[in-house]
């Protein structure tokens, strides 16, 4: 199965301009409202399967007990997890006709879209950690390390003063935390690859993890924070696609 | 592969000539005069070569050859005089054959094109670590790179084909098989069109997709 070379790109576009019409636009009538909010719930359930599908196109590229293809095939799995979150919540929030209650079942989609996709990442990074100079290494531990612990540090500054239970700040604090982590761990990659058309790939990979974390800051406060988080699928779903065309364009 | 069995065949046929056994630590060639076994010449990487007479030295590459690693025939006249022990130390390259089994393929050609393609796509650092472990590999069989031009002796595609796999290994670790073996094919590629070979050669010659060259 090889889809032709336009379709990725032709999908993602469309996406991006749907998810910037969606949530970039204000106003109009109680059906324009609804249906705005029909599409970003498609949306939100989209983005993920085409990531996941562009997982797996880039995984279609290697050989059987490549280490790089279990990456991506991890990676898809995660993307699966997060689009069945995602179907959770939608059903809840459609069916129930309230806001879903959090934590739900879709919690348990959303932490394992973040353990896999974390595996993933690290698998690659660890791949790409000897070929790193020393310096670098240094550079990307120090720096991400003060970055993610800032972002931490900050997370749970604005928990402590909410009033929700403890598990619920628990996952609040996870997911960001989680994101933010994927973000050095994707530079690694993108640092060890520098110079090679496979680098733009973990680079938007990082930029998705940067997304998500935002989603994941700003999803409490802010309404359209879920544009960040189709964003972030967008940027992943682009990231795999890119790596499926680099490897056949040797 | 039962390497007494190969032994039993070539003695049966009064062959002359060298039987190679190796695999990525050690290599060997048992040789053969008229059909009889003669000397085992067995190199460990690097270490100096030893040189061992037929039962001990059989056995050593009896051992390599039931582990599945290469083996090839080679038929050419084996050398007279059993060199010295001591002029092993100026690591002389052991006299490979020339006429059973010429390079299928343009090997020095293709790997000088292969760290370009690698840093294209993986960036130098990858590609420097595949010039690092094709160096070494060379240097094994007297070869070597000058520059981005790769040297060596007459070799045998066998030889080659175990040059590339030991250069391509920091590659397969981290890309993966398909990409070493994609980057070859289209190395090779580039070398016919180049050469203005007939892509009917390519094609018949050249090493497929997920073809490793081992």
């Amino acid at each position: 199965m090889r889809p032709p070379p336009w379709l990725p790109k032709a999908v993602i576009g469309l996406m991006a301009g749907a998810a910037g019409i969606t949530y970039g636009l204000d106003g109009g009538g109680a059906h324009v409202q609804a249906a705005r909010a029909a599409v970003g719930s498609t949306l939100q359930l989209l983005a993920p399967l085409v990531a996941g599908f562009g997982c797996l196109m880039a995984a279609a590229a290697y050989a059987r007990g490549d280490r790089e293809r279990a990456v991506w095939v991890i990676a898809a799995w995660a993307t699966l997890a997060w689009a069945a979150g995602r179907a959770i919540s939608a059903a809840g929030r459609w069916g129930g006709g309230g806001a879903a209650y959090s934590p739900s079942a879709a919690d348990a989609f959303y932490v394992a879209f973040f353990v896999l996709l974390s595996a993933a990442v690290w698998m690659e990074a660890r791949l790409v950690w000897p070929v790193l100079e020393p310096r670098i290494r240094r550079n990307l531990v120090v720096y991400g390390g003060l970055i993610w612990g800032s972002v931490v540090v900050a997370t749970l500054a604005l928990l402590a003063r909410g009033e929700a239970p403890v598990f619920q700040k628990m996952l609040a604090a996870f997911y960001p935390a989680a994101a933010m982590l994927l973000v050095p761990a994707c530079l690694v990659p993108a640092a060890g690859f520098s110079g090679g058309t496979s680098a733009y790939t973990w680079l938007t990979l990082a930029m998705a993890a940067l997304c998500m974390a935002g989603a994941s800051l700003l999803h409490p406060i802010v309404h359209r924070a879920d544009a960040l988080w189709v964003a972030g699928f967008i940027f992943l779903a682009a990231g795999a696609f890119w790596q499926r065309a680099a490897l056949e364009e040797v | 592969m039962d390497l007494e069995r190969l032994v039993a065949h070539l003695a049966a046929r009064g062959f002359d000539g060298g039987v190679l056994v190796g695999d990525e630590a050690t290599e060997g060639v048992l040789w053969f005069r008229d059909g009889a076994p003669r000397e085992a010449w067995v190199f460990e990487a690097g270490d100096i070569p030893e040189m061992l007479p037929d039962g001990p030295g059989r056995e050593r590459l009896s051992a390599l050859a039931s582990r599945g690693c290469r083996i090839s025939v080679v038929a050419c006249e084996p050398p007279d005089e059993p060199p010295e022990l001591a002029d092993w130390s100026d690591a002389q390259p052991p006299e490979y054959g020339t006429a059973a089994e010429p390079p299928a393929h343009p090997w020095p050609a293709i790997l000088e094109r292969m760290a370009v393609r690698i840093a294209r796509s993986r960036g130098p650092r990858l590609a420097s670590h595949f010039a690092a472990a094709l160096v070494r590999a060379l240097e094994r069989h007297g070869g070597g790179m000058d520059g981005e031009r790769v040297h060596a002796p007459q070799l045998p595609e066998s030889t080659w084909r175990a040059i590339v796999e030991v250069a391509c290994a920091p590659i397969v670790t981290i890309a993966g098989r398909a990409f070493a073996d994609r980057t070859i094919a289209a190395c090779e590629r580039d070398v016919r069109d180049a050469e203005g070979m007939p892509e009917a050669v390519a094609e018949g010659e050249g090493p497929a997709e997920g073809e490793g060259p081992a």
